[in-house]
Parts: C-alpha cells; sequence; structure tokens
C-alpha cells in the first residue's frame, strides 16, 4: 500500500452473479485530490465507488480507508468496524434519497443527532452555516419534495457534509439534473474542492472533470485503463478507447 | 312510531356499546403492533418462519371471520383444554384476524420505501434499529394510512360479528329490541352508530393524512 494515501485499493473484483463488474481494480486517493471517474455506462464505476463505503461487497481485493482495512483479501472487518471506517465517508446519490417524511433541517440533523448524539443545538447550529454554504439558508422548513432537484441534491450534500467526512463520494450527483440545474450542483462541488475536500466523482461532466479534477480515472470494461491529469486524458488521449470515448462527446 | 320513541332506543343500545367500541379498541391495540411486527419477519429472509408466517396468513384471510369466532369459542375447548369466555374468544379472534390484514398491508407498505432510503440511512451511520425506526416505519405508515383507515373502518362494522356468539353488542339489542317491540326502526337507530363512528374515524384520517402529507 502507497504511503499517505486516504484510500488505496487493490486487486479489487467484484461479480454480479455471473457478470463480472469489476476486476483487479488498483488505484490510490491522496488527501484533498478531487478524482473524477469517468468512462462507458455500465463498466462498474458506480459498483466501485460503492464497494468504498461498504453498499457493495467486493468479492476479492483490499480497500484500505485512512490506514484501515475495509476489506483486506476479500475478508471484511466486522460490521462494526466496517460502520466506523466508512463513518469517515460521505456519499451523494445520484437520485439524492433525501428522506422526504423529513424537514430539510431534520435531513440535516438527524444522523448528527441520532447517530454521533450530537446535542440538537449545536447540530441546528452547524446546519445553519452549511445550508448558508450551499445557498439554500432560507429553505430550512421545506420539505424535500418542495425542492427543485438541484436544490435537493445540494441540500444531500449538505446533509453528508453534517457528518465531517474526511472524503466525499459522489455517484453521477448530476446526472438526473437538467442543464441549468446541474451548475448550482457543480458549482458547490468546485467550492468544495477549492476547500481540499477529498473527493470522488464518477461523472459525465466532462467540463468538470477537465476543470476541477487533479486526476481522472478511465474506467473500461478492462478496469482502469487510465489514471492521469485532466490535461494527459482529454487532450492526448493514448488509448484508442479513450479517444473514442472523448471524441463521441465532443461530437455532442 | 314517534321520536321520542327512537331515543329511547338510542339509550337502550348504548348499554352494547362497551362491546362494541371494547372489542374495536383492543382489537386495534394489539393487532396493529402484532401486524407491524410480522411485516418485517414477512419481508425478512428466513425460510421456515416465512413459510409458517404464510400459512397463518393464508388461514386468517382464507376463512371467514364468523368460522374464526365459532373455533376459538366453540372449537377451541374441543383440541384443548381452553375454554375462553365468549367475549375473550371474540378478542382472540379479532386480533388474530386483523393482524394479519395489517401484516400483509405494512408489507406492501414497506417494499414501497425505496432502497435508497436504507442506503443513505447506511453511509449516514444509522443502525438497523434506527434506520427501521426514524426512516423506515414513518414512510411505511405514510404510506399505507388509506389502507389502515379502510382496515379501521371495516373493523368497525365488522364488530357486530360477534353476534352470533350472543354477545349483547349494539347490534344484537337492536335485534332484541326489533323482537320485543315487532318494529324495525331499532335498525335504523343502530345503522346511526356505525354512522357516527366511521365517520369520525373518516374525519381523523382524513387529519392524519393531511398532517403527515409530505
Amino acid at each position: 500500500m502507497v504511503e499517505g494515501a486516504v484510500i488505496s485499493v487493490r486487486g479489487l473484483s467484484k461479480s454480479f452473479g455471473k457478470t463480472k463488474v469489476l476486476n483487479n481494480i488498483n488505484f490510490d486517493v491522496y488527501k484533498g485530490e478531487t478524482i473524477a471517474i469517468i468512462g462507458p455506462s455500465g463498466v462498474g464505476k458506480s459498483t466501485m465507488l460503492r464497494c468504498l463505503i461498504n453498499l457493495e461487497k467486493a468479492d476479492a481485493g483490499s480497500i484500505l480507508i485512512d490506514g484501515e482495512y475495509l476489506v483486506r483479501d476479500g475478508h471484511y472487518e466486522n460490521e462494526r468496524t466496517c460502520r466506523k471506517i466508512c463513518s469517515q465517508m460521505g456519499m451523494v446519490f445520484q437520485s439524492f434519497h433525501l428522506f422526504p417524511h423529513l424537514t430539510v433541517l431534520d435531513n440535516l440533523i438527524y444522523a448528527p443527532k441520532y447517530v454521533n448524539r450530537e446535542d440538537e443545538a449545536s447540530a441546528k447550529k452547524r446546519a445553519d452555516e452549511i445550508l448558508r454554504k450551499v445557498g439554500l439558508a432560507d429553505r430550512k422548513e421545506s420539505m424535500p419534495s418542495q425542492l427543485s432537484g438541484g436544490q435537493q441534491q445540494r441540500i444531500a450534500i449538505a446533509r453528508a457534509l453534517m457528518m465531517n467526512p474526511e472524503i466525499l463520494l459522489f455517484d453521477e450527483p448530476t446526472s438526473s439534473l437538467d442543464p441549468l440545474l446541474k451548475n448550482e450542483v457543480l458549482s458547490v462541488m468546485r467550492q468544495l474542492a477549492e476547500e481540499k475536500m477529498t473527493m470522488l466523482v464518477v461523472t459525465h461532466e466532462m467540463g468538470f472533470a477537465k476543470e476541477v479534477a487533479d486526476r481522472v480515472l478511465f474506467v473500461s470494461e478492462d478496469g482502469i485503463i487510465a489514471d492521469d491529469s485532466p490535461d494527459k486524458i482529454f487532450n492526448l488521449p493514448s488509448n484508442p478507447i479513450i479517444k473514442e470515448f472523448i471524441c463521441s462527446i465532443k461530437a455532442v | 312510531m314517534n321520536f321520542s320513541y327512537l331515543v329511547s332506543i338510542f339509550g337502550q343500545l348504548s348499554d352494547g356499546l362497551k362491546f362494541t367500541v371494547g372489542l374495536f379498541f383492543v382489537t386495534i391495540i394489539f393487532s396493529v403492533p402484532l401486524g407491524l411486527v410480522l411485516s418485517f419477519i414477512r419481508v425478512g429472509s428466513h425460510k421456515i418462519i416465512q413459510r409458517i408466517l404464510g400459512g397463518y396468513i393464508w388461514l386468517m384471510r382464507g376463512t371467514p371471520l364468523i368460522l374464526q369466532l365459532y373455533f376459538f369459542y366453540y372449537g377451541l375447548s374441543l383440541v384443548t383444554s381452553i375454554q375462553l369466555s365468549r367475549f375473550n374468544a371474540a378478542i382472540v379472534a379479532f386480533i388474530l384476524n386483523y393482524a394479519a390484514y395489517f401484516c400483509e398491508i405494512f408489507r406492501g407498505g414497506l417494499l414501497g420505501v425505496s432502497k435508497g432510503q436504507y442506503e443513505a440511512a447506511k453511509v449516514l451511520g444509522f443502525s438497523t434499529l434506527q434506520t427501521n425506526v426514524r426512516i423506515v416505519i414513518p414512510q411505511m405508515l405514510r404510506i399505507t394510512l388509506p389502507s389502515v383507515a379502510n382496515e379501521f373502518i371495516t373493523l368497525v362494522k365488522d364488530t357486530s360479528l360477534i353476534t352470533v356468539l350472543a354477545i349483547d353488542e349494539i347490534l344484537n339489542l337492536a335485534k332484541k329490541i326489533v323482537n320485543t317491540d315487532v318494529n324495525i326502526s331499532a335498525y335504523a337507530v343502530v345503522a346511526v352508530y356505525y354512522l357516527i363512528a366511521t365517520f369520525l374515524l373518516t374525519k381523523l384520517f382524513e387529519y392524519l393524512e393531511k398532517k403527515f402529507a409530505y
């Protein structure tokens, strides 16, 4: 494992039934990096991300999160240890998954209050600050259904931030949003990147990958076929698969 | 027939309310939590318990409630040494019958809570119990509220079935008055009782649906 990496993945493999989705995946993430994970659909980008936070179980390989093994050579720690290790990470989903029966404020303070036993007043105070940061300070009494998709996704990011994560995982955070709403979410993510939050972003937003990411992982059916700066990936793609993918996107 | 006669019947029928209302509340108080617990088992993965639970639900939904009343009052003492009183037999039959229906309603509600809710709760660190109590059950109850309202209203009227065990609930009293007075207006008065009860429940559930709308 590499010294100083907050996430190290080695030999990660995963199948759903007979379909092999991930085959021998290796990569490292360093503190403060923003990593864009791009590539065609159906090659396991989301599955890879979900393995990191224990929403999917890997069949083989190792995942090291901030010096602790979540899984080592295919063997998982007990559920409690896994939960502790994963508590350093937050996740933002494509379809937000806000709790629809709770107000925005309750969406934010529930986990600090019930998981971390933080007192309500302090959680509320932090919620105010974080809501201001995502530009939604005036919506804390709203129900999620009263918000636009972009607003919901910003609340989802705020909810993840409430747990003070070391690392944030984004699983296609803007894929279900129209272009206008995408931008408000991307600008929050850009701000987080500037604050040196460690982020892994599975995305089809090539603009974001190009401008904001420190590094781009290109995933194809053969695994991670490129792990390089956005400049190299987008301007000098060496691999024909990447070249074709980039060209097809430019054509759009 | 005059108005004061109807009012006097209304008064006489109120003697039966303790059975009608009592059966209603006891059934609700026990069958809703029981149905809730069973619904979680039903969506679980334990094969043998699943089978047993499936059999129980089939039996309860597959036979008339009247037959179940007969069984718990007349039949149970033949196969065991337990002889329940008339009202206790009614309570047992109603709780077991209604729990089966509530189990199925809640199961439907649980399936209506999206997988994403469980995942969001998990990545935030909620335990399974916290996820169920704080996230899943509130949403499930909201989803099932209209069906639950339906069951409550059906239960109000089903309480009249215990007439077959010669319990003096309001319908049985009405029947006796009809026979004694040779006048069927007691049936109209008993209908008013049921209509009042179902009206109140309808309003209650309308309020709840509005209050917990999201």
